[in-house]
């Protein structure tokens, strides 16, 4: 059974475009990723499946009920975190969870509220105002955990937290889907993805462009190297990093590569000259689905796809080289996740031939045809 | 719904206190200083001289002066309404637009109430606030008028009340037609007070010229005239329906265009 299923989902502002023919479901039981830059209308779709906005045309199911009217029994079975965290600013954080849950029919001391808070360090005896970002945040898991709702919907929900508390919260989503219950939640990171999904949709400009497996998320196994060599200066072609990356640049400052392929032997190559620094990012999860978006000529077709393997990559790395703050924190993950062999991104995903349109159009399920991405990424490792 | 009442009472509960204040000190004041205002002969003399329709519109009328209750029925009474709707169109023009402007609509409108839950637990709230407001102002103007005057009938004072409270209801009413369509509480309590002082000042033009005598047709403060409550002694039917009925309206009318909303 779907916990949620849009079904040409469609919001307009006026002239303004809001989302387009989503089509999309979410089966009970899954964590489930939605991914977009900003403004792609992840929030619309969270908020119109909440009811907080009504769809101009299509239908939002949840749990099998359509949502064409005011559901509150079924919102019961839903927790909702947005991705800003507001409260009253006079009431403190207990007396927000004691009204939460009884809004739900509970007694916050009959809830698992006061334990959540405990493990994420949350004092809730201090008004919502004293509150930093992160701890309103935290009051906001609380708040939409507490009554064990069936279905999560979050709004980027690690933002604000600090790399320990989403490593906590990460710990309390997999409690929480272990119990059964389906997490539907927008990221930017690609290490929350990977940890935790096993499907991810990436919507941008309003409409839906591919729901893929996590395994089938294209170059998620590129990294951005950052490189400073001893040796001052341009090094690309003392060094030979053309052969590593053929779009490597030299800023001023630094090297900028992009890594994909057989790591450990482009490490090597790197690592065989004397380096003052080093850093190693991940591409968010925007970049590598923008990357080969444009690259692929805006969902075109396959053999587009293929050819434009290195602009790809150039396209990547003018992303994250402007972005690079915004991945920074993942540098502590550096090569931890060797690709997974054998798999074939072709296998785990298709493009849709034509963008958005209807979700048979839009999203395909995984087929068995088509040749594999992996080849060809460890074709290019093996210029390396 | 009573969640949402006590929540209500809860985020709203300094402002109950400060207007609650306000109004109330007021109402002592007028109640206190009745008597001597009322026995100052050269003070009423000066009065005589001024415009009858400037008089009337602040519902100074010196032949009513005689008496507690004729002078409760004048100014405090014009200024009583005044307040108590200023302060009713307020936190009814709020009821949304506060949620939306501090960003916790998303927390209000996803739990598991209907919107017409929330807005009417919220409007339940309000009631109250006014209904406490009033009998408290009823108190101390009775309670004031034996401690510095002589009151003969508190019966009449209470008509007086009441009629504030209608109008104040009438208020609130227009505030729950303006909280759905404004998106920021600034605005609403900005357009409250300038829907209640424009009200009152149509009122007081009204009786400036004939031209203009249409004015008091429109404004709610004409509706209840202290010189007719203290004439009549009781409320007019009329004034009780129409303000009962914008207080109605406003709220069905807001209830409707918040159930079919985006938030």
């Amino acid at each position: 059974m779907n916990a949620i299923k849009l079904s040409n989902l469609t919001k307009r502002y006026g002239s303004q475009r809001g989302i387009h023919e989503v089509n999309l479901e979410v089966q009970q039981g899954e964590i489930f990723g939605f991914i977009g830059p900003n403004g792609a209308g992840k929030s619309t779709t969270l908020r119109t499946i909440m009811q907080l906005i009504r769809p101009t045309s299509g239908t939002v199911e949840l749990f099998g009920e359509v949502m064409n009217k005011e559901c509150p029994d079924v919102r019961r079975r839903i927790g909702y975190l947005p991705s800003e965290v507001h409260y009253n600013e006079e009431l403190t954080g207990k007396e927000v969870l004691d009204f939460a849950a009884r809004m739900n029919g509970l007694l916050l001391q009959h809830t698992t509220a006061m334990a959540l808070a405990d493990q994420l360090k949350l004092d809730v005896s201090k008004r919502v105002k004293s509150y930093s970002l992160g701890n309103r945040k935290k009051l906001g898991i609380v708040q939409c955990l507490l009554h064990k709702p069936d279905l999560l919907v979050l709004d980027e929900p690690t933002s604000g937290l600090d790399p320990l508390m989403q490593h906590t919260f990460f710990q309390i989503l997999m409690e929480q889907h272990e119990r059964g219950a389906t997490i539907f939640f927008s990221t930017h990171i690609l290490s929350e993805v990977e940890k935790l999904c096993s499907r991810v949709a990436f919507i941008r400009e309003g409409r839906l462009l591919r729901v893929s497996d996590v395994d089938g998320i294209p170059g998620k196994d590129r990294r951005i190297a950052h490189i400073q060599f001893k040796q001052q200066g341009n090094c690309i072609e003392a060094y030979r990093l053309r052969n590593i990356d053929p779009n490597a640049v030299y800023d001023g400052m630094e090297h900028r590569l992009v890594l994909q392929g057989d790591l450990h032997l482009a490490l090597q190559r790197i690592t065989a000259h004397e380096l003052r620094d080093i850093r190693i990012e991940q591409p968010s999860l925007e970049d590598l689905f923008m990357a080969e978006y444009d690259a692929s000529g805006n969902g075109g077709n396959h053999s587009q796809e293929q050819a434009g393997q290195s602009t790809q990559a150039g396209q990547l790395r003018e992303r994250t080289g402007e972005q690079s703050s915004q991945t920074g924190h993942l540098h502590e993950r550096v090569v931890e996740k060797p690709k997974q062999a054998g798999h074939s991104r072709e296998d785990a995903v298709e493009k849709p031939k034509q963008v958005g349109h209807s979700r048979e159009d839009a999203v395909e399920q995984p087929t068995q045809a088509g040749h594999s991405r992996e080849r060809s990424d460890e074709s290019e490792g093996g210029e390396a | 719904m009573w969640q949402v009442f006590r929540y209500e009472w809860r985020t709203n509960r300094r402002s109950f206190f400060i207007w609650a204040g306000i109004i109330i000190v007021f109402q002592m004041m007028f109640a206190g200083i009745g008597d001597m205002y009322t026995s100052n002969t050269s003070l009423l003399d000066a009065l005589k001289q001024f415009p009858p329709a400037l008089l009337e519109g602040f519902g100074m009328h010196v032949e009513m002066f005689g008496s507690f209750e004729g002078w409760m029925a004048g100014e405090p009474l014009v200024f009583y309404m005044m307040l108590l709707g200023i302060f009713a169109a307020m936190w009814a023009a709020s009821t949304v637009a506060r949620e939306r402007d501090r960003g916790t609509v998303d927390f209000m409108f996803t739990l598991p109430a209907s919107r017409g839950q929330l807005f009417l637990g919220k409007a339940c709230a309000h009631l109250l606030a006014f209904f406490l407001i009033a009998a408290v102002s009823y108190g101390v103007t009775v309670w004031f008028g034996h401690l510095f005057s002589t009151v003969a009938d508190a019966g009449l004072l209470l008509t007086y009340s009441i009629a504030g409270l209608l109008a104040a209801l009438a208020f609130a009413g227009i505030g729950y037609v303006m909280t759905v369509f404004v998106t920021s509480e600034r605005t609403g309590m900005s357009l409250s007070i300038g829907i209640v002082i424009l009200s009152f000042l149509f009122h007081l033009l009204s009786g400036m010229e004939k031209s203009l005598a249409w004015m008091s047709d429109i404004s709610l403060f004409t509706v209840f005239n202290g010189k007719d409550l203290f004439d009549a002694g009781s409320l007019p039917w009329e004034g009780v329906f129409i303000t009962i009925g914008i207080y109605a309206g406003g709220l069905l009318f807001g209830w409707l265009v918040l159930s079919k909303r985006d938030l």
